[in-house]
């Protein structure tokens, strides 16, 4: 199934570079790096959105697994964050002669990308499981509400959207033809499915490392190996 | 709220000024970092003319570092002096938060009038619009507070909490800077724009810190009740 996304992936990028440009761009041509860049930028919401929901999720079960998943999507999203930065760098640069233009939707996103760092800052100050587990779950939680607004609010607010060099108004006004459209989907959906693909992975491997640690932590309950018999011995005592 | 509640919040309260009054010496190493920080912004501009945006700019870096510097330590002290526990056993998880964020607010509230004086002292800004900066700053005071609160609850059990406060509270607090910076900016500059935009922003401030207010006890009390 993977080589499937992987080829798909690479078809469609070919693609990307053969339908017509899209037009209302300083630089129609180089404007095809939004291919990648608002599938990535897609992405990244879904996956926060959906490790927030994981953490309230821990919160409300105690399972391990959901810290797992948690931990699992924060990364994805802090992956595909930083490829939507790196891409939409390359894009300001070309498009509006700055590498960092200070556009709110850039700036925004940044500070989204500093609100993930912290989560794994904590995940890292923590070394027992369950303490880190809950923290970061309440911490994921608590960031829900500057997200909501980074993404969903701040670049919609009137005095945001005037000062903007975002280029919303030109991809809503139908800059994009249809085939741009379908290619554009395409990526977005393989992305999604080769996200989702490490997203399983990562959370099986957590859930291995766990079983392993249980097992090492807990000789006297493990039947397949050396387990850890009582010893009587004779101890001189002057 | 019930009777025992208030009586819960208003102990917690009252044990932390008690501890606050009995040790003088993080109050006063909070009040010199600050006035040296807001002292070393200002001549970082001496002699050279000042504009709104820059000053607010400064202004809220200020604050927001005078806010998560004071305030971290309302937890983190509980853990280092071991008093923690007993404070579990003694109260409800709501009861400690409602109690350690109101004194995290009063204290925050003193912090900002005191630096917001000095810092527009010592700049030589004159302000046009007081009620909407102080407003803007009490508001913004009461989010500092909540958000810090929480924070410091969450990070005091782990390791380098000193760096891990910021870390962990800065970003949670930058949309409250974007909207409090637009309201003191408007603040400052007064007549020569409509003051529309500054209240609306100064809306904004109160909205988030009633969000904030309304959804960090729980979170608390998941992370408080069961360490």
């Amino acid at each position: 199934m993977k080589w499937v996304a992987f080829l798909a992936m690479a078809a469609l990028t070919v693609a990307a570079f053969l339908v017509p440009p899209a037009k209302g761009f300083p630089e129609p041509d180089l404007a095809r790096i939004i291919f990648f860049h608002l599938p990535c930028a897609f992405s990244t919401v879904i996956f926060v959105l959906f490790a927030a929901y994981c953490s309230w999720r821990y919160l409300a079960t105690r399972q391990m697994v959901w810290d797992f998943r948690a931990a699992a999507a924060s990364e994805i999203s802090c992956g595909v964050g930083v490829a939507t930065m790196l891409t939409g760098i390359l894009f300001s640069k070309v498009q509006w002669g700055d590498w960092w233009s200070w556009d709110p939707r850039q700036t925004s996103f940044l500070i989204v990308l500093f609100l993930l760092g912290a989560y794994f800052g904590i995940r890292m100050h923590f070394e027992d499981d369950i303490l880190r587990a809950r923290v970061a779950a309440a911490y994921s939680t608590l960031m829900l509400l500057p997200i909501l607004f980074l993404f969903f609010v701040f670049p919609r607010l009137p005095q945001v959207l005037k000062v903007s060099l975002h280029p919303s108004t030109t991809v809503q006004t139908g800059a994009f033809t249809n085939d741009y459209k379908a290619v554009l989907v395409s990526i977005f959906v393989v992305l999604l499915a080769m996200c989702i693909w490490i997203y399983k992975m990562h959370v099986r491997t957590s859930q291995l490392e766990q079983l392993l640690k249980d097992r090492h932590g807990n000789l006297e309950n493990y039947s397949d190996g050396t387990t850890a018999h009582r010893v009587d011995r004779n101890v001189p005592v002057h | 709220m019930s009777s025992p509640w208030i009586a819960e919040i208003s102990a917690v309260f009252r044990k932390e000024v008690k501890s606050e009054l009995r040790n003088k010496s993080a109050t006063y190493a909070s009040f010199m970092l600050n006035a040296v920080t807001v002292f070393t912004l200002a001549f970082a501009f001496f002699g050279r003319k000042l504009t709104s945006e820059a000053a607010t700019g400064m202004l809220w870096a200020a604050l927001l570092f005078a806010g998560v510097g004071t305030l971290t330590r309302v937890f983190v002290s509980e853990e280092e002096q071991g008093t923690a526990d007993l404070l579990r056993l003694w109260s409800r998880p709501h009861a400690v938060y409602w109690g350690k964020a109101l004194f995290a607010f009063v204290l925050m509230t003193a912090t900002a009038l005191v630096v917001a004086l000095l810092f527009f002292l010592l700049t030589g800004i004159q302000i046009a619009v007081w009620q909407l900066l102080c407003m803007t700053l009490v508001g913004a005071s009461a989010a500092l507070a909540g958000t810090v609160t929480l924070v410091s609850a969450l990070i005091a059990r782990g390791k380098n909490r000193g760096t891990l406060a910021g870390v962990v509270a800065l970003p949670l607090l930058v949309p409250l800077v974007a909207l409090g910076v637009s309201a003191v900016r408007v603040a400052v500059e007064g007549g020569t724009n409509s003051l529309a935009p500054g209240w609306s922003s100064c809306g904004g401030v109160w909205l988030y810190t009633l969000l904030v207010l309304a959804t960090a006890p729980y979170q608390f009390a998941v992370i408080w009740g069961e360490q």
